[in-house]
C-alpha cells in the first residue's frame, strides 16, 4: 500500500514541475495555481506514504522507522528537500528556485521508485541497525543534506541564472548562507548522534570509516564556507564552494558505497 | 589587520601579529582545506595494507610508505595537522577572551547580554579544540583490541591488552553463542553469553548483543563479528557400542590400545556430495586415510562399483572399525571488540560546548547577523 502511494508521488512532482515551467514561460496565473496544488498534494501523499510504511512495518511484526535502507533513505531525502524548501519560506519569493527544487525532489524519489536495482520492500532490521539512535541520526543527516541541496539550488542561480531571476544578489547570498547554517546545524547533530551510536554499536565513536570520513569532509567544507564569508562576501566564490559542498554531500551519501566500509547497508 | 608602525620592529609585536594571523578566518580556511584534502586521500588510498613486498617496491610505493599514506589517519603529518588546527582554535579563543579583558569599560564583566553570540563563538571554537585534544589523548592512551572466542572456550585478557591496569588473571569464557534469524533468513540477533572469570571464579555473567555493549572493570566489550567453523559429529562402531565424537580438523581421539584417529579435514559440501570429513587412522595392524561422506549410500547407488574402485571412500576401510558422519554441528566463534577510551569524557565535554556554542551563535534571534558583523570588524574588514 505505502509503495503504491509513494510510486504516485514522482508523477505529482513531475506534473508540478511541468506546470511550474509553463508558469515561468507564460507568466499566467492558472498554471501557477495548478502547480501549487500538485506540489502540495504530492508532499501530502509523500508524507502519508512514509507514515503508512512505518505503520505497515509494525503490522508485519518488524516495526521500525522507514529509514533503514537505500530506498527509504532516498524517499526521505526527497521529502527533506521539499520540507526544507517549504519551512525556509522561499516558496513565494523565488519561483525559479521552486522549479529546481521540485525537479531535484522528483529525481530523488523517481530513482527510488523506478530503479530496478532498488528494493522497495519493507525489510526487517539487521542487528547493527536496531538502535534508538537510528531515527535521530538518519533524520538529522538527511535534513542537513536537504538544506545543502536547497543552498546549492540557490547557488546554481547565482552562477548560471539570469540576474532578474535571482531576486537581487544580496538577497540570494543571505539565503544561501541561511540554508548552509541550517544544514550545518543539522549535519553537526547528525554526525554527533552518529558517533554516539557508533560508540554503542562498534565500541568507538570515531573510526575513520569512509562514510565517517566523508561526512567529516563535507562538514569541514561547509565550516570553511562559513569562514570564507567572514573574510570576504564574494557571492560567486561562496556559490562555487556551495556546489563543491553538494558534490561532497552526494559522495558521502552515495559514492562511499564504492569504498568499503561499515555503512554498507545504506 | 592594521600594521602598527611603532612596534613593528620589536619581536613581541611581531609575535602578537603572528598569533593574530594564525587565529584568523583565513588560516582557518587554509587548515580546513588541508584537512579536507588529507582526509580524502585517506579514503582513496587503500588503508592499513602492509605495503607491497620489499623486492617489488616501485617509486610510487616508496612515496606512499614515506608519507604513511597507507595509514593516513595515524600518520605524523595528520597528527601535526590536528595540532595546528587545535592551536589555531585555542589562539582564536584566547584572542576573543583577551579582547574582552583589555577593553577597560567592560572590566569585571567578561560578557554582557548583547555579547551572547560572541560567547557562543568562543564556546564553539574552544569546544572544537577540546574535542580534538580528547580524541588524540584517547588514541594514545586508549585500548582498542579484538578477540575471537570459540563457543565454550576461555581466553585470557592480559596478553590481549598488555600494559593496562587489569586483573592479570582475568579471562572471558564464551558460554554460548547464538544467531537468531527472521523468516526471510536475515539475521535478527547475535548473542554471546559471556562469563568473566578470575582465579577460577566466575565474577560476572553477561549477555552481549549488537548495540548493547557490556562494561566490566572499566573496559567495554562489543559484539563485533562472528564466524562458524565446520565441525563434525561422527560415530565409530567397533563391533560394540558405537561411540560418538565431535571433531574439528586436528582433533585426535584414541579408540583403543595404540589405536587412534585424527580428523584432518571437515567439509560442509565436499565435491557437491554434501558434508564430508577426512580421517587418518593409525593402529599397529593398519593405517591410512578415509573420506567419510554423510551421503555415501546415495553416491553408492549412483556408482555401484565406487567402493571397489575407490576404497578411500569406504567407511569400513579399516577392519573392525566403521566410521560414519552423523551430522555437521557448526562451531561458533564470537568476535568481540574490547575498548577503553580515557579521552571520551573530554570529547563529550568538548562536543557539548561546541554544539551549545553553535546554537547560541546561529539560533538566537538576530544573533548571526550581529556576530558576523563583529567578526568582520575583528577580522579587519569593513
Amino acid at each position: 500500500m505505502n509503495v503504491t502511494i509513494l510510486n504516485c508521488v514522482p508523477f505529482l512532482y513531475l506534473a508540478a514541475f511541468a506546470f511550474s515551467v509553463i508558469r515561468s514561460v507564460t507568466g499566467a496565473d492558472i498554471p501557477g495555481r495548478i502547480r501549487d496544488t500538485l506540489w502540495i498534494g504530492g508532499f501530502v501523499a509523500h508524507s502519508t506514504g512514509m507514515a503508512l510504511r512505518w505503520a505497515e512495518s509494525y503490522a508485519l511484526g518488524i516495526g521500525h522507522a522507514p529509514l533503514s535502507n537505500f530506498y527509504e533513505s532516498l524517499v526521505f531525502f526527497s521529502w527533506a528537500v521539499i520540507f526544507l524548501y517549504l519551512v525556509l519560506g522561499f516558496s513565494r519569493k523565488n519561483e525559479e528556485l521552486g522549479t529546481l527544487t521540485i525537479l531535484i525532489a522528483f529525481v530523488l524519489i523517481a530513482y527510488a521508485s523506478f530503479s530496478p536495482h532498488i528494493d522497495s520492500r519493507i525489510q526487517p532490521l539487521i542487528p547493527a541497525l536496531k538502535s534508538n539512535w537510528l531515527i535521530s541520526h538518519v533524520v538529522t543527516c538527511f535534513l542537513g543534506y536537504g538544506a545543502f541541496v536547497v543552498a546549492s539550488a540557490l547557488a546554481a542561480f547565482v552562477l548560471f541564472g539570469k540576474k532578474s531571476a535571482r531576486g537581487g544578489e544580496k538577497a540570494s547570498d543571505e539565503r544561501i548562507y541561511q540554508c548552509i547554517v541550517i544544514g550545518f546545524l543539522f549535519f553537526t547533530i547528525g554526525i554527533t548522534t552518529g558517533s554516539v551510536w557508533a560508540h554503542y554499536a562498534w565500541g568507538r565513536y570515531w573510526g575513520w570509516d569512509p562514510k565517517e570520513t566523508w561526512a567529516l569532509i563535507t562538514w569541514l567544507i561547509y565550516a570553511a564556507i562559513l569562514h570564507i564569508r567572514l573574510i570576504r562576501r564574494d557571492e560567486r566564490r561562496i556559490a562555487v564552494m556551495t556546489l563543491v559542498g553538494l558534490a561532497s554531500s552526494l559522495f558521502t551519501f552515495l559514492g562511499v558505497n564504492y569504498l568499503s566500509g561499515l555503512h554498507s547497508y545504506f | 589587520m592594521t600594521p602598527d608602525r611603532k612596534s613593528s620592529s620589536c619581536n613581541p609585536s611581531r609575535f602578537a601579529r603572528l598569533l593574530t594571523a594564525f587565529s584568523s578566518p583565513k588560516t582557518a580556511v587554509i587548515l580546513l582545506t588541508a584537512t579536507v584534502v588529507a582526509s580524502a586521500v585517506g579514503t582513496i588510498v587503500p588503508q592499513n595494507t602492509q605495503g607491497t613486498a620489499l623486492m617489488t617496491r616501485s617509486i610510487r610505493d616508496e612515496i606512499l610508505l614515506a608519507l604513511d599514506l597507507h595509514d593516513v589517519f595515524h600518520s605524523w603529518w595528520f597528527f601535526l595537522l590536528g595540532v595546528l588546527v587545535c592551536v589555531s582554535l585555542v589562539l582564536c579563543t584566547w584572542r576573543r577572551i583577551r579582547s574582552r579583558i583589555t577593553v577597560p569599560k567592560r572590566a569585571g564583566l567578561l560578557f554582557r547580554r548583547g555579547d551572547l553570540p560572541r560567547l557562543g563563538s568562543l564556546l564553539l571554537h574552544l569546544g572544537a579544540a577540546i574535542v580534538i585534544a580528547g580524541f588524540v589523548y584517547g588514541q594514545f592512551q586508549g585500548i582498542d583490541a579484538y578477540v575471537e572466542i570459540p563457543e565454550g572456550e576461555t581466553v585470557s585478557l592480559a596478553p590481549i591488552i598488555p600494559g593496562h591496569q587489569l586483573d592479570q588473571d582475568l579471562s572471558i569464557r564464551c558460554e554460548d553463542f547464538s544467531v537468531e534469524y527472521y523468516d526471510s533468513g536475515i539475521p535478527r540477533e547475535f548473542r554471546s553469553e559471556l562469563a568473566f572469570i578470575s582465579s577460577g571464579a566466575v565474577l560476572k555473567r553477561e549477555t552481549l548483543l549488537v548495540n548493547h555493549p557490556v562494561s566490566f572493570q572499566g573496559i567495554r566489550y562489543y559484539q563485533a563479528h562472528y564466524k562458524s567453523l565446520p565441525r563434525a559429529v561422527l560415530s565409530v562402531d567397533d563391533s560394540g557400542q558405537p561411540r560418538t565424537f565431535t571433531a574439528r580438523p586436528g582433533d585426535v581421539y584414541t579408540l583403543g590400545a595404540e589405536t587412534f584417529f585424527r580428523v584432518t579435514r571437515v567439509e560442509e559440501n565436499f565435491m557437491d556430495m554434501g558434508p564430508a570429513m577426512k580421517i587418518d587412522f593409525f593402529s599397529p595392524a593398519q593405517s591410512g586415510y578415509v573420506w567419510v561422506l554423510s551421503g555415501i549410500e546415495k553416491v553408492g547407488q549412483l556408482f555401484p562399483d565406487l567402493l571397489a574402485k575407490a576404497p578411500q571412500f569406504d567407511p569400513a576401510r579399516f577392519e573392525g572399525y566403521v566410521f560414519s558422519l552423523e551430522r555437521m554441528e557448526p562451531l561458533y566463534v564470537t568476535g568481540i571488540s574490547i575498548s577503553h577510551d580515557p579521552g571520551l569524557p573530554v570529547v563529550v565535554m568538548g562536543m557539548l560546548l561546541f554544539v551549545s556554542g553553535l546554537f547560541v551563535v546561529y539560533l538566537l534571534p538576530g544573533s548571526q547577523r550581529r556576530a558576523l558583523k563583529k567578526d568582520r570588524i575583528q577580522a579587519g574588514e569593513p
